[in-house]
């Protein structure tokens, strides 16, 4: 009898997950910092601070595609 | 040299994370990498949602991205053609009828249909002239995406230039289509992560969607109603250009005879799922508006508004021009923090670096089956195959860089690719379209009308680019008294179609069939229907056909 070795290959929607998330946390953590020090925000529509809802919201999708893909 | 966007340390460490991510991917997938099955078609193990996304990705290149937001420009609304009419029919059209064709046959590349279909030289041919046409795509994009970050953000073209391509290298070389597909897959999220954003940003900042489109004159708003006649619209085209040239002539060219696309569909894991890659793909591409007209319409009103503080650059190439293609960047810096800067330039280098893979590992199938197998090395082993696609990937790479020094002789970038579309993708849909559904149709009428296609299309480029017509002529070419560069290219394409259709049913009529046995599972009605009896409504290719087709035509009434 013989035993397949070949390792079992990681989903394509966790690595998706994985990377929205590496990025999301630290375009949440910018905008952290720039709700701290709001004078950095010097681009058109700065007060919005897309930063942090636009990183907090990839981090959520990562999230989701991570949980989907494990 | 002065430069308009600056990066802070965290988009420099956004963009390095994103070359460890793709690298560490390609690393990653090189232990599955063992059979040329593998390597050139990822295991034929994918679903439609990944081959989809790939399928898609694969043509989402920087052209697409910058070419079409800087388009907008100068075409409004018009753009959309090239996502909606000039994409969807025929994204169905090859999932619905010609997928069966080309899955079914199990073959590893386009030509590699027209070896069974006709005959080995119709396949060496399409191989030669699409490898070709292969490297100068992927040098043009290597060439624009280092002009690009050049003149936004000082780079080195040469350094940025050679750094993706042996980015690209390196993870195709390790982990072939698989690798590509992965990266593309991820590349896909990347650029609506970092773009999407641009165009969210800019119609907030213009007051909603309604004040954006409010104030555009009708031929920037509107995509059919300025053409009843060619000089109501700025791209100089009527409704029939429109619809024949485009939406029929080079969008089935290319959707259905490109094996940079359908190289993702091979990659299925069964033929409904192969089926499926190209219909679940076309729901993506109708989105895709929204970054580029989206994006290309804020640029074109505050460009239009004095006083907005939003300039384009002048072009490197000719500095008293305007750059359009600079839009998106200069939207980026018009609205991303450090951070931010850094995903939509990721975003930006995941674009290019998409079409670079594309062409990539479809250059190095084609190679190693079409040319190298089929006339240097009939008895190459599996594993020497692999050996070849692995060595093809990097003179690929070498040659496209090569290539990007030549295309900076060209001046209008996209006009120029939809020209090689035209010399090779439009006569090949004839081609293939008389294989398939008429059994009549010889090797030699299939060999024949391909040359005298593609040589028309040649012709009418080099009328038109060294102005050997007349004005009366090129007025019966192109239906328009001043024609654009985009519609030349479009009817150049129509005649090139015609031609070839035309000679291939000619030449057929005179010369001797193939036998009907060979043609079993090559020719429709030779070839039994797909049972579907079994499968759900849910997923059945038919059924999300129809969606999308709906989908379609409800956008083109909403902006008629």
């Amino acid at each position: 009898m013989t035993t397949d070795t070949t390792p079992k290959m990681v989903s394509i929607w966790f690595l998706v997950g994985l990377i929205l998330v590496i990025y999301g946390l630290i375009l949440t953590g910018c905008g952290v910092y720039y709700q701290a020090h709001p004078e950095l925000l010097t681009q058109k529509l700065g007060e919005l601070n897309p930063s942090l809802w636009w990183g907090s919201g990839m981090a959520g999708l990562g999230a989701i595609f991570i949980l989907f893909g494990r | 040299m002065e430069t308009t966007l600056h990066l802070a340390a965290v988009d420099w460490a956004i963009i390095a994370i994103y070359f460890v991510f793709i690298i560490g991917i390609g690393l990653y997938l090189r232990r599955f990498t063992k059979t040329g099955d593998d390597f050139f078609l990822a295991g034929r193990k994918n679903s439609s949602w990944v081959a989809g996304l790939a399928f898609l990705s694969a043509n989402l290149g920087a052209l697409e991205i910058l070419g079409w937001t800087g388009g907008t420009m100068k075409y409004g609304m018009f753009v959309s053609h090239f996502y909606w009419v000039g994409a969807i029919p025929a994204m169905l059209f090859l999932g619905l009828y010609m997928m069966p064709f080309y899955y079914s046959s199990k073959i590893h590349s386009i030509p590699g249909y027209l070896k069974l279909r006709y005959d080995e030289k119709t396949r060496v041919l399409n191989a030669l002239s699409f490898a070709v046409m292969t490297l100068l795509m992927s040098g043009i994009n290597l060439y624009l995406m280092a002009l690009v970050f050049r003149t936004i953000l000082g780079w080195d073209w040469h350094v940025s230039m050679w750094v993706s391509a042996a980015a690209i290298g390196c993870y195709i070389t390790l982990g072939g289509l698989m690798s590509a597909i992965f990266t593309e897959i991820v590349q896909f999220f990347l650029i609506w992560a970092g773009l999407f954003l641009v165009a969210v940003l800019g119609i907030t900042e213009m007051g909603g969607i309604g004040a954006l489109l409010n104030g555009l004159p009708a031929n920037m708003s509107h995509l059919w109603s300025t053409t009843g006649s060619a000089a109501d619209n700025s791209m100089g085209v009527t409704w029939a250009g429109i619809v024949v040239g485009l939406g029929f002539v080079l969008s089935f060219g290319y959707w259905t005879t490109d094996f940079l696309v359908v190289q993702r569909a091979f990659s299925s894991k069964d033929l409904r799922s192969a089926r499926l890659t190209p219909i679940t793909a076309s729901f993506f591409k109708m989105l895709l508006p929204i970054i580029v007209v989206g994006a290309g319409l804020v640029a074109y009103k505050l460009v239009s508004t004095a006083g907005s503080g939003f300039a384009l650059l002048p072009h490197p190439n000719n500095p008293n021009e305007l750059w359009n293609d600079t839009a998106l960047p200069m939207l980026i810096a018009r609205y991303f923090p450090a951070g931010l800067v850094g995903l939509g330039i990721t975003a930006l280098l995941a674009g290019f670096m998409a079409g670079q893979a594309g062409n990539v590992s479809a250059f190095n199938t084609v190679w190693t089956y079409d040319i190298y197998k089929a006339v240097l090395n009939r008895n190459a082993s599996d594993e020497h195959l692999v050996w070849m696609g692995r060595v093809t990937t990097i003179v690929g790479i070498v040659l496209s860089v090569g290539t990007a020094y030549l295309a900076m002789q060209f001046n209008t970038i996209m006009d120029y690719i939809q020209a090689i579309f035209s010399w090779v993708n439009a006569p090949l849909f004839a081609t293939m379209l008389l294989g398939m559904f008429w059994k009549r149709t010889t090797s030699a009428g299939g060999f024949w009308g391909l040359i005298l296609g593609m040589l028309t299309s040649f012709f009418i480029f080099l009328g038109f680019k060294f102005s050997w017509f007349s004005e009366g002529m090129v007025g019966r070419i192109t239906f328009s008294k001043n024609p654009s560069g985009m519609t030349q290219n479009l009817w150049q394409a129509c005649w090139a179609w015609i031609v070839c259709f035309g000679a291939t049913v000619a030449i057929s009529l005179v010369t001797k069939p193939k036998p009907e046995g060979e043609l079993v599972g090559l020719v429709k009605s030779l070839t039994p229907a797909a049972d579907t009896g079994d499968v759900p409504l849910l997923g059945r290719p038919g059924f999300w056909a129809a969606i999308a087709l709906v989908v379609l035509v409800v956008l083109n009434v909403m902006f008629w």
